[in-house]
């Protein structure tokens, strides 16, 4: 990949996804684009590129885009964000509001095992009031991303990686070496693909809103564009649930940390993460 | 106890928790997801 290919995939990935192309890492760029590069029938990176400049072809540009981003993630990943979400987050917001159901979104589900986590947690949550219901959505940008979290079946090995035991045999069907999400859990979920760089005021209001793995490779112009396009779709009492280790200080007037520094933040910091006591 | 299996049986993981384990790691055995498993069992 030459500097002037590094230079145009970086523009691509800017332009359309709002992700900063990590251009310094050519083999990270090589072990995303060569399987697209196969599936595209062209036998080299350099051919995939050379189309791109001379064809021009949306489709093409969007599949390179969406292999661009695709983010690698595992079951609970960040487990102290799921605990507090699980028996802090979710047993308030169900107490203040019984009637309407709680509505979680995962903003960048990748192959959505951020999601099912969330399911299982909210499942396992004790405390929440009678009759709460859930709304799971999970968008990401790349297509074959949402394919696989759709079906919602891992190998063995994706299913070891932050699942415990107890919830993989509780929440997951066996097919001979690959493990399927039990249906009532994967019913209650449902899927789009979403860039985050579009208008998202259709949206609607979500209760919980997930931007993890994200930040840290969005281009930091972009950063503050989406950060208020998700915070206006939280209520008073919403939460946006960053990494712990992403740099917030540019919206420190509109997020407020929950205690415990599991990447949790408050759209209104006087209203109470807690159950209400 | 932590059980490492070439068993992938659901029936087989539950009679190896009630037989007392606290964790259970399948095939491909990973180092990473050996240390993470061992980590949670609080054995490291």
């Amino acid at each position: 990949v030459t500097p002037e290919d590094m230079d145009l995939l970086a523009a691509l990935g800017r332009a359309r996804a709002g992700v900063r192309v990590e251009t310094e890492k050519p083999y990270i760029l090589e072990s995303r684009l060569s399987p697209l590069a196969r599936r595209e029938g062209y036998d080299s990176i350099d051919a995939l590129i050379a189309a791109l400049r001379a064809k021009r072809e949306d489709r093409l540009i969007w599949a390179v885009v969406e292999a661009l981003c695709r983010s690698e993630t595992t079951f609970f990943r960040g487990r102290e964000a799921f605990a507090q979400l699980r028996d802090e987050v979710l047993p308030a917001l169900s107490h203040r509001r019984p009637e309407a159901p709680i509505r979680i979104w995962s903003a960048a589900c990748a192959t959505g095992q951020e999601v099912y986590s969330l399911a299982i947690a909210a499942n396992e949550s004790a405390g929440l009031a009678t009759g709460t219901r859930f709304e799971f959505f999970g968008s990401d940008l790349s297509e074959r991303s949402l394919e696989k979290a759709q079906a919602g079946i891992y190998t063995q090995f994706e299913v070891q990686r932050g699942l415990p035991i107890r919830m993989l045999i509780k929440y997951f069907e066996n097919q001979d070496d690959t493990w399927a999400i039990s249906p009532r859990i994967r019913q209650i979920v449902r899927w789009k693909r979403i860039n985050l760089l579009a208008d998202l005021s259709a949206m609607g209001r979500f209760d919980v809103i997930l931007l993890r793995g994200v930040l840290k490779s969005m281009d930091a112009s972009l950063r503050g564009k989406v950060i208020q396009a998700l915070v206006n779709l939280l209520p008073a009492d919403g939460v946006l649930a960053l990494d712990p280790e992403d740099d917030v200080s540019e919206f420190e007037d509109v997020l407020t940390a929950a205690p415990g520094g599991s990447g949790l933040y408050l759209r209104d910091p006087s209203v109470r993460v807690a159950a209400a006591a | 106890v932590v059980f490492c299996s070439v068993e992938s049986d659901p029936d087989q993981i539950r009679e190896a928790l009630d037989a007392g384990a606290t964790e259970y790691i399948m095939k491909p055995f990973d180092g990473d997801i050996i240390e993470a498993k061992f980590a949670e069992a609080g054995l490291l």
